[in-house]
């Protein structure tokens, strides 16, 4: 029978994916929300010509932030496969052991002394769930390495944001629709950053 | 007559009329050929409309004449024969007459009675009597090359003679006067000369060119008043200005557009090296900062004030006003401001036509506008204004203003839509309408604008120069119509978009917005796809995917995104980004409708520019 | 193994998971079918790809939303992954043929919820829509289900339309030209042979041909290769129809 911690292992493993794969989904959709906003900023800038040219620097920072956010998320992506990865083949484990554990309970009555191969084998999938565990850690911490890396790069995009928005500000008449893409932007970069740490906590919860 | 406005007036109908015989012989090959008859009977149009701006009333007549011909075998009430042609071609020779005379500085005397009998004839659909034998021949054969020469006002308004380099075939006939290299050299001696009093001494003809007509500077420099220019000392003029040939002008331009694409590639390159060179990152911003010096500076060397443009209207408004007896005050706005010379040389006869609009349709006369309480003097106001890389041309009136309903009715009357098309038709859609080949809101057939040629050709003009048209009324308050032209034709800033595997590009002057396409939005109007955006705006639905590629782009298979631009929503795979671009023409015959051109992307492929508006009317029809 | 999405209405949505990119077992898809938040899995596949399939699944659904999978008929490379899945998702409904579930549950899901499909095959509901699981018996298991998706016009066709691509296959087989035969004919070919020797019965195929080709299918999605879209799939089911197959027939022509 399954005991009740692995139960709650598992349930634990699926809040993890689960978390992964909606971080995944929604910062792949946010970040093309951004990267769209920093096009539209560029072809308003392109439209107006030089009257907003110095905010072309800005536009242009739009994107390259959304390109180094990508990037980031790139990094990430490479350590999230080998962190499930990782937990799949302790589930594997787990179900090897739980299968193995019930033959040797079945074949009690002194019988199971004499199966060393059977016992050497239990303790095989013992220590390899010890060093999937030890590894989890690792990947963990190092994903979590790479989501601070990732907020900083918002960090640096916010910053620039905010530069965009005082630069709009700045402007008048003309510039309307550049308040709004500013805002639009700022809108959406920190819905990466609530996006980001909501996932960040998770994986700390994770690892605790 | 005011010499400069008949210069400008003699330069372009002789090239009008050059076109118009080019085109008559191919009309004899295709007579059925539509697009041949309006363009010849648009090139009467317009001659009539200058001529009777000059108060040539003989040649009025003579075009007016031919005009009305050719109108009726437009609309298929008289037969296209050789015979039509062959007595057209004498009319055009007549006109080449009468232009020389003007030339001349007099009026001319009305064409031959014989051939018009003939026209008036073919007009009323019978064969006609053969006429006498033709005008006067044209001029005798050209060499192959030969140095053009007038003299003319500069944008400053000084003195200036111009020389350029002419083909036969584009040779104009005598405005601009023939003469050798020894010839020219001697006319410049005898005007600005080593020594030799310059301007109204030196403006004699030179005596060896005399066999061929005047020149055309003569009748200008006899008077007393003559430019300012040549009074300056020949020096200082060395030192501030030098003139030079347009057709240099355009060839560095060209080439600052090569290295627009050059730099373009230099970027995309080092975007994708794998290793970062500071050292090579920083050269190439730079480069990249002398190209958009470079840049700037050609593109300035084009630029003109739109002075130049608005120079013929003050006559313009006099005139007209006073044969239609209403009375208007012109006010100019921003003459200093600057665009560039092609927008400034196409642009000045359709802004002639729309002033002229304004004063026959839009303006009340005296009685009417006291009626409704307004003040006896209209004023018409033609203004220009500088909007970032674009410039404003504004001719606003305080008139009686559109009514959409009747420029529907009218367009309905005329066949120029179906009842069925109209009842569809937003109020916007229908003050659009004026700009269709065919429409006219006045019933009548006046001189002075028309048979509804001109909006259509306004329009097109506008197009033509990358630029965009807009109508604002309101009832009895007064008409503005906005011409929006980019200031510079040298670059082209574009979005490029990704259709599935293929890329094209897109002028960002069209887009409003990029937006995330969301399916509940897309609804279908009488069976035509509308998106919604925003809360109250529906805008057509154009999907690319089916349009260039022949196959929906779905949004349930496959990635969409949205290009909202003023005509509707552009759908396409995915918006990549943009970039200053170089148009490179494109001759590819029908898909010609679909794009403005090509260019070279920063990698180096060719991508082709869709046109906006062209493709929202193709799905208009479809 | 990447994850794509290609369909989408409202909130039914259909995935493929596709280039396994294990090259010791043979290449299979998976399919996810998605309707207001919950999952159903095609065939979720062999013991060996489930890290792969899992991963790809997270990058477009999260799993926990895998509420049922259909089993279409007894192979390794379709079924041997229960017992990981059940321990993810111990209530997961499994539709399973009938004739099998005894034998499916070896792979070691005893506990596992399972629907066993009469062999009439029948309409079932998913979180609200209708989906019909179509008989497909020696196609080429003696007892064997795919699955109609009605409103998506979706039809999952397990090993019928299988083929043996390369590494790095697309997951659609060229749709640039829909018009022309060219790229049908030539992915067909990594089909003919498999069809051949793996289906059993001519009359199996014959009337399995006549039924399917009465549904309206904008994609034929096969559990090894590539989905047929548009025209390709009367292009199959009309080459199917004409292939010699089965005891008897399969070595005709080579």
């Amino acid at each position: 029978m399954t005991t009740e911690k692995e139960r709650q292992l598992r349930r634990d493993f699926i809040d993890m994916a689960d978390a992964t794969s909606r971080f995944q989904l929604e910062i792949k959709r946010r970040l093309r929300e951004i990267d769209r906003k920093a096009l539209n900023a560029q072809v308003l800038v392109k439209r107006h010509g030089k009257d907003l040219s110095g905010y072309g620097v800005v536009a242009q920072s739009f994107r390259e932030g959304a390109g180094a956010m990508q990037e980031a998320v790139d990094t990430v992506q490479e350590i999230i496969t080998p962190l499930m990865s990782g937990r799949l083949d302790d589930l594997r484990a787990a179900l090897e052991l739980e299968t193995l554990e019930r033959t040797q309970d079945g074949m009690q009555g002194g019988t199971a002394g004499r199966c060393g191969g059977l016992e050497s084998y239990h303790n095989r999938l013992e220590e390899r769930r010890d060093v999937n565990e030890h590894e989890f850690r690792e990947i963990g911490n190092s994903l979590l390495k790479a989501l601070e890396r990732f907020e900083e790069v918002v960090t640096e995009l916010d910053y620039v944001v905010v530069n965009g928005r005082i630069e709009a500000a700045l402007k008048s008449g003309s510039a309307a629709p550049l308040a709004q893409v500013s805002m639009d932007m700022y809108r959406a970069v920190s819905s990466v950053r609530e996006v980001l740490r909501g996932y960040r906590e998770q994986i700390e919860r994770g690892l605790r | 007559m005011d010499n400069d406005i008949l210069q400008e007036f003699l330069a372009e109908s002789r090239e009008m009329l050059s076109q118009a015989q080019a085109d008559l012989l191919g009309l004899e090959n295709d007579p059925g050929n539509a697009e041949i008859l309006g363009s010849i009977f648009r090139a009467f149009h317009t001659l009539k409309g200058g001529a009777g701006f000059l108060d040539a009333q003989s040649l009025v007549d003579w075009c007016h004449g031919l005009e009305d011909l050719l109108d009726k075998a437009r609309h298929g009430e008289v037969p296209v024969t050789s015979r039509m042609v062959d007595v057209i071609l004498r009319g055009t020779d007549v006109i080449g007459s009468m232009l020389d005379v003007m030339a001349m500085g007099e009026y001319p005397e009305p064409g031959p009675a014989d051939l018009k009998a003939v026209i008036h004839a073919l007009a009323d659909g019978e064969e006609g009597e053969d006429a006498a034998p033709p005008a006067p021949e044209p001029p005798a054969g050209r060499p192959e090359d030969s140095l053009w020469v007038s003299r003319r006002p500069t944008a400053q308004g000084a003195e200036g003679v111009y020389v350029e380099q002419r083909g036969a075939a584009a040779a104009p006939g005598p405005a601009g006067e023939e003469i050798s290299q020894d010839e020219f050299e001697r006319y410049l001696d005898q005007l600005y000369g080593a020594g030799g009093a310059p301007g109204v001494n030196g403006a004699a003809p030179p005596t060896a060119s005399a066999a061929h007509a005047e020149p055309t500077a003569a009748p200008k420099a006899a008077r007393p008043a003559a430019a300012p220019a040549p009074a300056m000392s020949s020096e200082s003029r060395e030192e501030s200005t030098i003139r030079v040939d347009s057709s240099r002008l355009d060839a560095v331009m060209n080439q600052v557009g090569e290295l627009v694409l050059l730099r373009n590639r230099l970027n995309a390159a080092l975007a994708n090296l794998t290793q970062e060179d500071e050292n090579l990152t920083r050269i190439a911003r730079e480069a990249d900062l002398a190209v958009n010096d470079l840049q700037a500076t050609v593109m300035r060397l084009r630029m003109q004030p739109c002075k130049r443009l608005f120079q013929a209207l003050p006559r313009v408004v006099r005139d007209t006003s006073r044969s239609l007896g209403k009375n208007v005050q012109l006010e100019l706005e921003g003459e200093d401001v600057e665009i560039d010379k092609t927008v400034v040389d196409a642009l000045s006869p359709p802004l002639i036509h729309l002033v002229r609009n304004a004063l026959d349709h839009g303006i009340e006369d005296p009685a009417e506008r006291q009626k409704f309480g307004k003040a006896e003097k209209a004023v018409l106001r033609v203004a220009a204004v500088h909007l970032g890389d674009k410039v404003q041309i504004q001719v606003s009136d305080d008139g009686r203003g559109m009514n959409p309903q009747a420029i529907l009715k009218s367009a309905v009357a005329k066949g120029v839509v179906s009842a069925e098309e109209g009842a569809r038709l937003s109020e916007r859609e229908m003050l659009d309408l004026i700009f269709l080949p065919g429409f006219s809101t006045k019933e009548a057939v006046t001189d002075m604008s028309g048979r509804g040629v001109g909006m259509d050709v306004v329009r097109e003009t506008v197009r033509s120069l990358r630029g965009r048209i807009d109508v604002q009324t309101r009832l009895n308050q007064g008409t503005t119509i906005v011409l929006e032209l980019p200031l510079t034709l040298a670059v082209l800033p574009v979005l490029y978009f990704r259709l599935r595997r293929e890329t094209y590009a897109l002028p960002v002057a069209a887009i409003e917005n990029l937006i995330e396409i969301d399916p509940p939005c897309l609804h279908t109007i009488s069976g035509k796809p509308m998106y919604q955006v925003g809360r109250d705006r529906v805008v057509p639905y154009l999907d690319l995917g089916h349009m260039l590629q022949s196959s929906p782009i779905s949004t349930a298979h496959e990635a969409s995104e949205g290009i909202l631009t003023e005509h509707g929503l552009l759908v396409v795979s995915e918006a990549l980004g943009t970039e200053d671009s170089v148009v490179k023409p494109l001759d590819i015959g029908m898909e010609k409708t679909w794009y403005q051109g090509a260019t070279i992307s920063g990698g180096g492929d060719v991508v082709l520019i869709l046109d906006g508006t062209s493709v929202s009317k193709v799905q208009r029809r479809i | 193994m990447k994850g794509q999405r290609f369909y989408s209405q409202g909130d039914h949505h259909w995935f493929v998971l596709f280039d396994q990119g294990e090259q010791r077992v043979v290449d299979a898809n998976v399919y996810a079918l998605a309707v207001g938040g919950q999952t159903m899995l095609m065939d979720p596949g062999g013991v060996e790809i489930f890290d792969r399939v899992f991963t790809a699944l997270l990058s477009v659904l999260p799993p926990s939303s895998v509420k049922a999978a259909l089993v279409s008929h007894q192979d390794p490379d379709v079924a041997s992954s229960l017992p990981l899945w059940s321990a993810c998702g111990p209530d997961i409904l499994w539709h399973v043929p009938k004739l099998w579930a005894g034998f499916i549950r070896h792979y070691g899901a005893l506990e596992a919820n399972f629907h066993e499909v009469p062999d009439e095959g029948g309409d079932i509901d998913f979180n609200g829509k209708r989906m019909v699981l179509v008989p497909a018996h020696y196609l080429h298991s003696p007892a064997n289900f795919h699955l109609y998706d009605p409103a998506a016009r979706i039809y999952f066709s397990g090993d019928v339309g299988a083929a043996l691509l390369p590494p790095g296959h697309d997951a659609f087989i060229d749709r640039r030209e829909d018009d022309s035969a060219r790229a049908f004919d030539a992915h067909i070919q990594h089909a003919e042979y498999f069809h051949r020797r793996w289906m059993c019965s001519m009359e199996a195929k014959r009337d399995w041909c006549e039924r399917v080709s009465k549904l309206d299918i904008d994609f034929l999605c096969p559990q090894h290769g590539a989905i047929y879209t548009g025209k390709n799939v009367g292009r199959f089911l009309d080459w199917f129809a004409d292939l010699p197959v089965g005891y008897g027939n399969w070595q005709q022509g080579h």
